[in-house]
Order: structure tokens, then sequence, then C-alpha cells
């Protein structure tokens, strides 16, 4: 292979990364923007996951006028969990991305397995808000506004907290897997071999 | 305004996600690490720092490094400590003192002691320097003793620095894998007694810094200090004549340069060297923002590590890690810490809404507490497995003073943040104290 198609399958990899992260940051604002839309769509999801659980009745997204579960406990009375701008994933899942582009732009990162590590982080950032959601709408069911309070106060922020600890771990992983480089860190086994 | 607070809200979440990351890897690989080496957190707990070469195999040649400057009240007992060994040499660099570091130092030395006298202008220009100084004389000492380069090591100590008894029996044997090119010790602080300062550097160092180093092991980036700092010739060579930058600190700098030429830096759990401690805040401030400034200029050769494809991918997103710590978690925590509390107090009836009688609000607070505080009750725990004499009043004190101590973080490295932008890079060097004579238990 001649220098200039190197040089020239370089800019073109550097091309596809830069347009990846482009990508992945106009996600990110799309997010921001249009967090509404976001919400509404986790409150659909929360509704399903609820209604599947549980069994528990449960309105569709007529039944509010901002993103909500609306669900019927086991008394009869009816409840709405309000999904607000930080109960839902649509800033942190911005915040994800614009580190996904920030990775998809080094040389050293593949743009395949940032793209796995996203679509990982993502889901594991939405599943573990669902599990949130359907625990606070399962203890205000069952336990009343008392202990609503508390698992909404702490033990939610305590399962966002390790979510996002756990997402960013896993996506870390994913993108820089652990172990040598096949082909790189020839001076260390050079090294090795000389003293073999 | 809601958006702004969320969006604040948010980035302290990720901060404190990312830093509850790198934090909790880096203790449990470290002490898993600790467990593979055959050794447990008490290991060394109980250390003594008098002989430092019992035991040793003298499979290597060794030159022990001591640059100082004004060190009359400690130099002594350094270099006597130093003389004993069978191969070792110590050459103490005297860079322009004005009291009698130099003299004591020959006395106190022996045969094996060499002294080089730096004078004015070319004293007192860094560390690095001073370094650089004697490494030139060390190559022309191997290259009159004929000895092997590749069986040559470089120990960089501090003036007040004591290694642990048998320590070299433990250290050399790191060197027989070719790969190793430097090797860190764990630091304890000798006047830990002193007061709460000195007993939380103590913490600081033998608790999370030591445990830290044992989990980088795993990715062979123990990070060089500036005591107990060894390191291969044939490693040190391969950086020029001058293998110590000017920066504040060289000994960081050293370990990047190692790791990018392909080096492993490791550790051991069955020796460590002691030290003094700082025992005045406003030292203290001066040391630590001294280290700030050097470990944030440190930070732009996170794309030199980045790009270099001899580092493994897990070498390089370790370094980068801590080397952005300032960057990413020092300087926005300094900001979101008290964005946090503020928080905590203006949403108090929401945060603490489930304390809705005497028993819930018992039983809520001190899970909120055990949450909360997670990781000041693990420090707790590993500052008294580590050394079973702190007893749990005082590890508990120390595990939780960061409440407080954040604050010199804060000032450290806001401070070290305007040195660089006024392009202040001067050398503030630490203070030593004389100390009685009888060694601390």
């Amino acid at each position: 292979m001649t220098r200039g198609a190197v040089a020239g399958g370089a800019a073109t990899g550097r091309t596809i990364r830069y347009a990846i992260a482009g990508l992945l940051l106009a996600c990110a604002v799309a997010l921001v923007a249009g967090e509404q839309i976001g919400r509404s769509v986790e409150s659909s999801i929360a509704r399903w996951l609820l209604h599947t659980v549980s069994g528990m009745e449960v309105l569709g997204m007529h039944a509010s006028t901002v993103p909500a579960v609306v669900f019927r406990s086991g008394n009869l009375r009816w409840n709405v969990l309000e999904i607000t701008l930080e109960c839902a994933i649509a800033l942190t899942l911005a915040g994800l991305l614009v580190i996904g582009a920030a990775l998809v732009c080094t040389s050293r990162c593949s743009p395949g397995r940032v793209l796995l590590a996203m679509a990982a982080g993502t889901s594991l950032l939405v599943l573990v808000n669902q599990v949130r959601i359907v625990m606070l709408a399962l203890v205000l069911a069952h336990g009343g506004v008392g202990p609503f309070e508390w698992a909404h106060s702490f033990a939610g922020s305590v399962v966002s907290l390790a979510g996002l600890a756990g997402t960013l771990f896993v996506v870390f992983t994913l993108v820089i897997r652990p172990g040598a480089v096949p082909g790189r860190d020839t001076r260390t086994r050079s090294r090795q071999e000389a003293h073999a | 305004m809601s958006m702004f607070v969320a969006v604040v809200n948010t980035v302290a979440v990720m901060v404190i996600a990312l830093s509850l990351v790198y934090f909790l890897a880096a203790m449990i690989a470290g002490i898993h690490e600790l467990r593979r080496a055959g050794a447990s957190l008490r290991t060394q707990g109980n250390a003594v720092y008098d002989r430092p070469f019992s035991g040793e195999p003298a499979s290597f040649d060794v030159y022990f490094l001591i640059p100082c400057l004004n060190e009359e009240a400690v130099i002594g007992p350094t270099v006597s400590a130093l003389a004993g060994g069978r191969r070792s040499t110590t050459i103490v660099v005297d860079d322009g003192s004005d009291d009698a570091t130099a003299a004591i130092a020959e006395q106190a030395g022996g045969a094996t002691t060499t002294v080089i006298r730096r004078r004015l202008p070319h004293a007192r220009a860094g560390k690095g320097a001073a370094l650089n100084a004697a490494f030139s004389t060390v190559l022309e000492l191997v290259a009159e003793r004929a000895q092997d380069p590749e069986r040559v090591l470089v120990c960089v100590m501090d003036a007040d620095g004591r290694l642990s008894d048998g320590a070299l029996s433990h250290i050399l044997p790191l060197f027989e894998d070719p790969a190793v090119g430097g090797s860190q010790l764990a630091v304890r602080i000798r006047n830990r007694d002193q007061n709460f300062l000195t007993r939380f550097q103590d913490f600081q160092f033998w608790s999370m810094s030591a445990v830290t180093q044992f989990g980088r092991r795993k990715t062979g980036t123990v990070s060089l200090g500036g005591n107990g700092q060894f390191t291969r010739l044939t490693a040190l060579r391969e950086l020029g004549t001058e293998p110590w930058s000017a920066s504040l600190t060289e000994d960081l700098d050293l370990a990047i340069s190692l790791i990018a030429n392909g080096w492993r830096l490791e550790t051991t759990p069955d020796a460590s060297v002691d030290q003094q401690g700082v025992e005045s805040l406003r030292r203290l401030v001066v040391q630590r923002r001294r280290w700030y400034q050097g470990h944030m200029t440190a930070g732009r050769r996170i794309g030199e590590v980045w790009s270099n494809p001899d580092i493994p991918h897990g070498r390089a997103l370790e370094v980068s890690a801590y080397l952005s710590v300032p960057w990413l978690f020092d300087l926005p925590w300094s900001i979101l810490w008290h964005w946090t509390l503020a928080t905590l107090v203006l949403r108090a009836d929401a945060q603490f809404a489930w304390a809705t009688s005497p028993v819930s609000a018992l039983v809520g607070g001190a899970i909120w507490y055990l949450v909360t505080f997670a990781p000041a009750i693990f420090t707790t725990i590993v500052y008294h497995r580590r050394d079973r004499r702190v007893g749990w009043p005082t590890a508990v004190l120390m595990g939780h003073a960061f409440v407080v101590m954040n604050y010199l973080s804060f000032v450290c490295a806001w401070g070290a943040l305007i040195r660089m932008v006024r392009g202040r890079t001067g050398w503030d060097k630490t203070t030593r104290t004389v100390e009685p004579s009888a060694s601390p238990a």
C-alpha cells in the first residue's frame, strides 16, 4: 500500500470518527431540547412495565396533561407519578453521549466499540430508571405517602447513582477493553524476550 | 430556571458517579492485589524503619539520590541508615544550602556517601535539576566501577526518608522482571501523632493512597513519588542525560515518561518508607498547592498517553483518569459540593420527608448516613486495619475529616490554577523540623 493510500485511509477514518462524534453530540442536544418527548416515552414504558409487573390498572397518556404514570392501587385510590425533568434520564443520557463523542474522536477507541458501549449504556440507564419508577409506584401503592417520600428522596437517588456508576463502568470496560492491544506494547515484549 | 437546576444536578451526579467508579475500582483492585501477593491490609502496619538492608539479596547495585536544601535537621540519620548496604552508594546533592547539610551528610554517611555541592546560580533550580546533577555522577560511577547498567537501580529519597526494615529484600526482586522500570513504596508519616494535620496526612498516604497504589499494579501504572522511588538505570538512560523534568512534580512526569516508553511501574506491600509530615497548615497549603500545580500541569500529557500506541488501553485509561483528577473532580467538586450542600438545606423538607416520626427519623437517618458516608466508612475501616494501633475513634475522625479537609483541596487546587494562569512556576520547598533522636513506635 502506498503512503498516499495510507494517508487517505487515515483521513477517511478521521472523517468517519468526527461524523459519529457529531451525530452523538446532535443526539445529546436533541435529548435536552426535546426532553418533554423523552419524558413521555419514559412514562409510556413505565406504564406498560407497571401494568405487566403488578397487574394494576394503569391509565393511558391522555389521563394526564404532563408526562406521568397514573395508576390505581389496591385501595382503589388513583395515584399520579409525574415524571419531572430530574426524574427522567434525558440529561444524564446527554452527558453519556458527550463522553461517547469525546471517546470516538480518539484513534485509540474503535468507533464500533464506542457505539456498542453507548447502546449498552443507554439501555442500562433506561432500565435502571424504569426499575426506579416502578419501584416508586409499588411503594406508593402498597405503603402510602410516607414510605414513598423515603423511597423517592433517598432510595431512588441511591438507585440512580448506583445505576449511573455501573453504567459508566460498563461503558469504559466496553470501550477500553482490558489487556494489551494485539500488536502493541512491543517494547515490553521485546525486553522480556531479550531476557528470556 | 428548572432546566438550569436540573443540568447542574446532573453534572454533580456525573462527577460523583465518575469519582465513585474510579475510587472503588482502585480500592477494590488494591485489596485484591494485596491478597494475590499473600499480604493483607495490616502488612507493614507496625513496620520499623531502621535496617533497610537486612536480608538484602545484593542482586543489584543501588544508588540512593538525596536532593537537599537546608536539611541539617534530618539528613544525618537518613544517610546513616543508608550506609549499610553491600552494593549501595549514597549521593547527597546539597543544592546550595545555607546550613550544615553537606558537612553532616559527609560525617554521617562515611565511605559509601558522596556529597555533590551545587552553588548559585546553578543551585536551587528545583528538585529535577538537583536529581539530574546526581544522575550524571551515577553514570560516571557506574562506568568507573564497570557495573552492569542492567543491574543498577537508582532510588530517590527525601532527606527525611527512612526505608522499612528489610525493604531492599522486597524491592530488588521486583526488578528481576525485565519489564519493570520503576517501583514506588507506600509512604508512612513518622510524626503522625504530632497533631491533627500530621495524622490526616498519615491517613491519606497509608489508607487511601497506598491501597489505590496497590490497585494500580494491575495496570502497571503505580505513580512515582519523591521518596522511596526506585528506577532502573537503563530505563532512566532512555530518557536522556536529564531524566527528571523541571516540573513541580518531576516524579509524576518521570512516571508518565517511563510508562510511555513501555515500562511497568510496580510496588510491594512488604516494604514502605516513612517521612515527616508537615505540621502547620500554612506549610501544608504551600506543599499541596505545589503538588496540585505539578499534577494539573501534567494533565497536558494525556494527549501524549492517549495517542501512544505502545501503551495498552488499560494503562492509558488509568493514567488519563489519574491525570484528570484535579481537572475533572477537584475543581468542579469545589463548586458542586456547595451546590449539593445548598440543595440539601433548601430542599430539606423534601429530602428528609421520610422523617415523620422519631423512629423513622432514627432508622432513616442511620440508613441515610450509611449510604451517604459509605466511602468515609470504607476508608475508616481500611485505616484501622492498615494499622491496628490506630484506635477506632481516630480512624473514624480521619475517615470523616474530608468534610472539613475538602477545603484544603479546594484552596490548593484553585491556588494552583491561579499560579498557572499567572505563569508562576516557582518551587516552594517543604521545610523540615528537628526530630527527637528516638524513633517513634
